[in-house]
């Protein structure tokens, strides 16, 4: 049907130009196009050819009645007609161009044009003494389809009544409005209006998303509850508003119901497996011509009612599962999503969500550490393989990692291993070779990430072969790692003034640094451990010293440590270690081991406390021996 | 080099072309081995591949642009001008939709020359149109995911459709998203038509994966590049999200890529998808990939099979002027860039293509091959240590591109080269006129030696031969064309220099106060009226004649401007300016050439005078390089603005005129007799002073505003269509004779009509009347008013000492006062020139007061002015 009103189209304007314009043919002809307009939209092929073609009709219109307002604004033009022409076949005309206009500008977010045309309308009959001026009046008038009426007993036949338009203006422009009242930060506001908003002409789906607003309204205003609520409605009156079943799990990580969420991001992952069969079935439906969804465009930086990007949703499910250390169902979602990425034909991976997903390699090695609890150790082999063959061609021989001034400048650093972003503010003369200095140090940072998501790789490959018991290959990876790692070097910046222990206490803030060290110290441990497993423990110590000497704080080094000394019987040496480590543990109370990724962070508590307590108990026997000898 | 290669060209049947600009383009499809070629006609050729045979046409709605062949499911998209990309099923089609009556101009010939089958005609219809969109200049498919290119108004739009599902083909395209990003800043907005610009290239390349099964999966068709090229370039997250790029050489010289899967995880920043790359500063015309670096084969032949094709690991961009540039992964700073390498060519390039380390281009007139790795000859096989070879093979690029000559013309479009079973490379190119032609050369110099002459392979040979001699005549009769081209540029170029040199030339000589010798182009000024549907307008006549030995050919314009001074009435010396440019087809030596432009283009109710007029010749330096009379440089119409000024040409002044009033006066004919007697009168009663009447006539209009009449415009007309104004001049009798002298009557007494002859010796009128010379002249003056001039000779007594002075006086009498002012300034503007004229002889005259008489001219510009004012007042 719409097909043919499509091809008919330029048939029957092409017929009217010939003609002149006639009092009598005018309400015809405005009729046809405004239902030619409506046709259109419902199309939803709305330009700037459409408000054009409104424009020329009623000058079209006007020049019947011998009246030439040239080059006026529209609003301007009607309130001429409404002073100058009294035909009521023509002004009913001419009104029904009105509503349409005011559709097209709800579609470029025009309100306030609306706001003027409608005051217009209204005043023109009682000349503003009778009605009060206040506008939600103006509004209710539109809505109950009072402001203008549909004329009974013509022969002209509209395709959409005008109280119908009427009532989805309403319906989108409290949309609109009560969107923006949010977007400022107005959120008691912007809830009052969204109510009203939902008692208009609504369909389901901007039903839906008025309770989405509202929900994430309240959740902004700290009422989760109330959200909940409202989200839940969402999901009733449209069941495939999954921005409102995301935010609802977004509301109950904030309350910490961990169960709740991870059921909300199952169905939501589910949901959006199948989400192109959805797609295509909404296409079909609906009697109805326009819908409001059609008109209303929110702004594409805003991403509360973009569909929800399945990656993401995957992710955020499997790293959840992981944290909680159900490492088996982490497992499950990581291969799932490793697999989605090197799948063919691809379901719509690319929607934009404002959350951050980490770097696609970093979702390798999280999907390593899972497989790795699950002692899927072949499958850890085979992921860490592939992470190490994408990156090892990017990696050069020698990598100078120079701590900028940039980076001292701002006290916190970046919380994850992100490409870092070129920022432009800086006070510098020389500007020009400042952003190109700029542009190495960020790639010279995107190198540093190459090297140590490579060096991770190798580290979970030695110890998914150090599991597998297998002694040779493990130390192969241990070493490679380490002499991946070795490759960095980091320095200060050559010309300023920054004394050396701030260099220090810089380097030791900035994450990439942080993760540098504390992955050499845990390959060296790997090593130690392989090694002294061959008895060669003079090495295994070795690396064991190396490990603390590269992060401090490692307690499983210093474990290992204890045990290689008291096996080569150098127990005094070990009686010193343990009490500085005790030391140090009661000192840092809070573990730093929060700034680390996901992907090394599970990886790092290996002893367990029983363990930790036999070696305890050891030492503090051996120390009382030796108290009571001395 | 050239002469030890051999290449073997088949002519396969031609194609139609179709209308503008030589384009088009050729397909491969694997499998069964089918040829896909369109050049910008409704049609779509299909030929097998191995035979070489017509096999059909499908037939489109409208001009073909652009063809992409899906060889997974065997489905060809086929971009229309202005509808959008149809489908049409491989499979299906064929047996579907045959038999449209349409007979296909190539079908007939192919059946005289072969006694072939006609092809079969498929015409293609409109529900086979997936993507509706008359604005897209460019598409490429990726799997299942068509993404098309669309020119805004001041940016490019890259979208992102679905293809339907197989099975429900004919459903229109899903469209995904739409990425759009801003025209590159030095790119002319809105000033071509699509037609005219090079449509966007599209280069669809694919990560590398482990899986060979996938390699096979794709085909020949499918783009990879080494995988640390591709993470340099594209980010290492979309190596690993396994995602294919496209590459996009767009028509203002920007190169960027779009990843088809996408993950924003770079945190809190919305950057663009779309990345721009480089910049080329021309037009792209193609994007592909070689192989730059060296196999690490032992084995001194480079022979590339077609079991163990070569990784490429560079990126070749090539500019339609020559740029190409070349990307590839290179060490510095302790990191790994990618490398933009630029080289320059001889340019315009058509088309390209690349296989292995080897780039064919052509040019219009010429096929060329380059080599990126510079293979070392064979007596550095032998002492080559592992260092070396170390060195080499990390891709050093050769400093300059040697291009090798193949003799081949006039090739608009190539196809992606294939490898033979003998080790050859061979590709299918479109010519200009249509020829579709199969070229088969030899991978390298070696193989092209070692082919053995056999008597069963005579016969090929002959034939391949043949074609060479064919393709050899054209190259002669293109090649023939460009010199002929170049040597009528050349002597184009003597000829108009030779112009040049001489309008220089005498302009210095005027310039220095030297006589002028003849000028070589000369243009005379006129203002004439013309009577054209019952309407009378004033019109500047400019006559151009060409006095010099060289005529004046296509790349000459002839350039009026028309300078009125409207605003120097009112404050400053603000001045209307319009431009009208004539273009000269030829003008010989001898010949003439008229042109008219309208005097009162601004407002027809007021005319301004003096209007200054200038001519000068506009040379187009655009129209040297194209050499083509088609192309004019302007529009044919007259009206351009300011268009002399612009910096694609040279502009020589010819000639400078004013016209005043004078030149302008429309005179009557024969009414003479009866004014006279009115003139005299008013002659009596208006002798006062002009300032007189000019403050009477200013009372005039202060009580006409009293009483709040109607807005006066145009000229002062005073109320009372009987009172005139009138000023008048004296001249002395010296003077005078220096008119005299000037018509070149000699010493005869000066009368009073010399005078007048004098004054309206500019007048194009004045001949036809001034058979019978009379002193007064009646005429009317471009608004309408009726002008009076009279001359006689006075007596006068305050300007000498030696008493009384025997004068010329020229009285003038008007009924618009503007108009008297015009006249007025018109005729001292005369005198002016005149004592100008005879300054050096002014001390021949005892006891003139040349200082008063200045005085009095000054007066009366300053009583001009005034009435300027005065109008300026009232009209405002």
């Amino acid at each position: 049907m719409f097909g043919d009103v499509e091809r008919r189209k330029p048939h029957f304007s092409g017929t009217v130009e010939g003609l002149p314009p006639t009092i009598p043919s005018i309400p015809l002809e405005l009729t046809i196009l405004y239902n030619t307009v409506v046709l259109s939209l419902s199309l939803s092929d709305v330009n700037q050819s459409v408000n054009s073609l409104l424009y020329e009709g009623l000058v079209r219109g006007l020049e019947a009645y011998d009246a030439h307002f040239d080059r006026l604004d529209i609003t301007k033009l009607w309130a001429m007609i409404f002073q100058n022409i009294n035909d009521p076949n023509f002004i009913q005309a001419v009104d029904q161009l009105i509503y349409l206009q005011c559709v097209l500008w709800l579609v470029c977010n025009q309100l306030e044009k609306i706001d003027n045309v409608l005051h217009l309308l209204r005043d023109r009959g009682s000349s503003g003494s009778a009605l009060n001026t206040h506008r939600g009046d103006l509004w209710q008038c539109v809505k109950s389809g009072d402001l203008l009426k549909d004329r009974n007993g013509s022969d002209l036949v509209l395709v959409l009544s005008l109280t119908s338009l009427g009532e989805l203006i309403y319906t989108c422009a409290m949309f609109l409005r009560g969107f923006c009242k949010m977007e400022e930060g107005n959120y008691l506001e912007a809830v009052d209006i969204l109510e009203q908003a939902a008692e208009g002409l609504c369909s389901k789906r901007i039903l839906a998303e008025i309770y989405t607003l509202i929900g994430h309204c309240s959740t902004q205003m700290d009422r989760p509850q109330t959200a909940l609520q409202y989200f839940r409605w969402a999901l009733q009156a449209d069941i495939q508003c999954l921005s409102a079943l995301y935010h609802a799990a977004m509301v109950y990580r904030r309350l910490e119901m961990v169960d709740a969420e991870l059921e909300a991001l199952n169905h939501l992952s589910v949901a959006l497996e199948s989400w192109d069969q959805y797609k295509v079935g909404n296409d079909v439906d609906s009697q109805v011509l326009i819908r409001p969804e059609q008109l209303v465009q929110i702004p594409a930086t805003c991403h509360l009612l973009t569909s929800v990007n399945w990656v993401h949703v995957k992710h955020s499910l499997a790293g959840r599962f992981l944290q909680m250390g159900r490492v088996e169902a982490a497992a499950e979602h990581y291969l799932d999503l490793l697999a989605s990425f090197l799948e063919e034909s691809q379901r719509e991976i690319f929607v934009v969500a404002d959350h951050t997903i980490p770097r696609i390699p970093e979702i390798y090695l999280e999907a390593a550490v899972a497989l790795l609890h699950c002692q899927r150790f072949n499958d850890v082999i085979t992921v860490s393989e592939e992470i190490a063959s994408k990156m090892t061609c990017l990696i050069s021989e020698k990598l100078t990692f120079e701590i900028t001034v940039n980076e001292w400048l701002s006290s916190d650093c970046s919380k994850s291993t992100e490409a870092p972003e070129i920022d432009t503010s800086h006070q510098t003369c020389h500007l020009n070779s400042f952003s190109e200095s700029q542009t190495l140090w960020a790639k010279k940072k995107e190198t540093l990430n190459y090297i140590l998501w490579a060096a991770t790789a190798f580290l979970y490959q030695g110890q998914a072969f150090a599991l597998l018991k297998n002694n040779k290959e493990s130390i192969t990876n241990f070493t490679r790692c380490v002499n991946l790692l070795l490759k960095v070097q980091v320095v200060g910046p050559p010309d300023l003034g920054v004394p050396d222990d701030q260099i220090e206490t810089l380097k030791k803030n900035m994450i990439e640094v942080k993760i540098l060290q504390k992955l050499k110290s845990l390959a060296f441990v790997g090593r130690g451990i392989q090694l002294a497993e061959r008895g060669q423990n003079r090495e295994a110590l070795q690396n064991f010293q190396l490990s603390l000497q590269a992060y401090h704080d490692n307690f499983e080094a210093v474990y290992h440590l204890v045990e290689i000394l008291w096996k080569l019987e150098r127990k005094q040496e070990a009686v010193t270690y343990w009490l500085k480590q005790a030391e140090a543990e009661k000192r840092h109370k809070v573990n730093a081991s929060e700034d680390f990724p996901i992907f090394l962070i599970s990886c790092l508590k290996e002893i367990s406390t029983s363990e930790e307590e036999a070696v305890s108990k050891k030492l503090d026997g051996y120390r009382s021996s030796f108290a009571t000898r001395t | 080099m050239a002469a030890c290669r051999t290449k073997a060209v088949r002519y396969l049947d031609p194609v139609k072309l179709g209308s503008g600009q030589a384009r088009g383009g050729v397909r491969l499809l694997g499998s069964p081995g089918r040829l896909y070629v369109w050049s910008r006609s409704e049609f779509v050729s299909v030929y097998q591949r191995d035979s070489g045979m017509l096999q059909s046409v499908f037939k489109l709605p409208s001009s073909v642009w652009h063809v992409e062949v899906d060889s997974r499911h065997e489905h060809l998209f086929v971009l229309c001008a202005g509808s959008g990309i149809y489908s049409i099923s491989l499979n299906h089609s064929l047996v579907e939709e045959t038999g449209a009556g349409e007979s296909f101009p190539a079908a007939s010939q192919s059946e005289c020359n072969r006694g072939n089958s006609m092809p079969r005609v498929c015409a293609v219809r409109a529900e086979r149109c997936i993507i509706r969109d008359p604005a897209i200049t460019s598409f490429i498919l990726s799997d299942d995911i068509v993404v098309t290119v669309v020119k805004e108004d001041q940016k490019w739009r890259v979208t992102f459709l679905r293809l339907p599902l197989p099975g429900c083909e004919l459903q229109p395209c899903r469209k995904i998203e739409d990425v759009d990003f801003p025209f590159h800043s030095n790119f002319p907005t809105c000033e071509k038509s699509p037609e005219t610009i090079s449509p966007p290239v599209l280069c669809c390349i694919y990560p590398r994966t482990v899986k060979d099964s996938e390699k096979q999966l794709r085909g020949d068709a499918h783009m990879s590049l080494e995988p640390s090229l591709f993470s340099l370039l594209f980010s290492v997250d979309a190596n690993m999200l396994n995602s294919p790029i496209i590459l996009c050489g767009l028509p203002d010289g920007q190169l960027c890529f779009v990843p088809i899967k996408y993950v924003n995880s770079e945190a809190k920043c919305h950057a663009s998808r779309v990345k721009v790359l480089h910049h080329l500063e021309q037009p792209v015309v193609f994007i592909g990939v070689v192989s730059i670096k060296e196999d690490g084969n032992d084995d001194s032949e480079h022979q590339p099979s077609v079991d163990k094709p070569l990784i490429p690991d560079g990126v070749v961009v090539i500019g339609k002027g020559g740029k190409i540039v070349i990307i590839k992964a290179s060490l510095q700073m302790e990191i790994w860039f990618p490398n933009f390498i630029e080289y320059h060519l001889r340019g315009p390039i058509t088309s390209a293509c690349c296989y292995a380390s080897t780039l064919y281009y052509s040019t219009c007139w010429d096929f060329f091959s380059i080599e990126f790795v510079q293979r070392k000859k064979s007596f550095g096989v032998t002492g080559r240590t592992a260092d070396q070879r170390n060195s080499q093979s990390d891709g050093t690029l050769p400093s300059i591109l040697t291009p090798i000559s193949l003799n081949i013309c006039g090739i608009v479009a190539v196809s992606t080269p294939s490898l033979t079973a003998n080790g050859d490379i061979s590709f299918v190119a479109l010519t200009e006129k249509g020829k579709v032609m199969m070229c088969t050369l030899p991978y390298s110099s070696n193989a092209a030696q070692s082919m053995n002459f056999k008597a069963a392979t005579a016969g090929q040979r002959i034939k391949d031969l043949l074609a060479g001699i064919g393709s050899v005549n054209d190259r002669i009769k293109s090649l023939k064309r460009v010199m002929q081209q170049k040597d009528k540029a050349l002597k184009g170029l003597n000829q108009d220099f030779n112009i040049c040199c001489g309008l220089l030339s005498n302009q210095e000589d005027q310039e220095k106060g030297m006589v002028p010798s003849e000028q070589p182009i000369s243009c005379y000024i006129t203002a004439k009226w013309n009577r054209l549907l019952l309407q009378d307008s004033l019109v500047v006549c400019c006559i151009l004649e060409n006095l010099s030995d060289w005529p004046l050919e296509h790349r000459w314009s002839l350039c009026v401007r028309v300078i009125i001074q409207t605003s120097a009435l009112t404050k400053s010396s603000d001045s209307t300016a319009f431009t009208y440019n004539f273009p000269i087809s030829e003008l010989t030596p001898g010949k003439k050439m008229e042109v008219a432009v309208p005097l009162n283009s601004a407002n027809d109710d007021f005319m301004a005078f003096p209007v200054s007029v200038h001519c000068f010749l506009h040379y187009n330096l655009n129209s040297i390089l194209t050499g083509n009379a088609n192309e004019r440089p302007f529009p044919h119409s007259s009206m351009i603005a300011a268009g002399c000024s612009d910096n694609n040409g040279i502009c020589l002044p010819v000639n400078t005129h004013v016209i005043d009033l004078l030149d302008c006066l429309h005179i009557r004919g024969g009414g003479a007799a009866e004014t006279v007697p009115a003139l005299n009168i008013n002659h009596k009663s208006g002798t006062s002073d002009p300032l007189a009447i000019f403050l009477q006539s200013l009372m005039c209009f202060e009580a006409d505003n009293f009483k709040g009449n109607e807005t006066f415009k145009g000229s002062f007309n005073v109320p009372g269509s009987e009172s005139t104004f009138s000023a008048s001049i004296k001249l002395s009798s010296e003077l005078a004779k220096v008119v005299l002298k000037d018509l070149g009557k000699g010493d005869a007494a000066v009368n009073g009509s010399d005078i007048l002859q004098w004054l309206f010796s500019g007048n194009p009128e004045v001949v036809p009347v001034g058979t019978q010379p009379l002193p007064m002249v009646h005429c009317t003056a471009p608004d309408g008013s009726s002008v009076q001039i009279l001359s006689k000779q006075v007596a006068v007594a305050d300007f000498s000492v030696d008493g009384s002075l025997s004068v010329m006086e020229i009285v003038m009498e008007c009924s618009s006062l503007t108009m008297l002012c015009f006249l007025h300034q018109a005729i001292t503007r005369r005198v002016q020139m005149l004592l100008e004229q005879s300054s050096p002889s002014s001390d021949s005259l005892p006891g003139f007061r040349v200082q008063s008489l200045r005085q009095l001219v000054h007066n009366a510009e300053f009583l001009s002015l005034l009435c300027g004012w005065k109008y300026a007042v009232y009209s405002s």
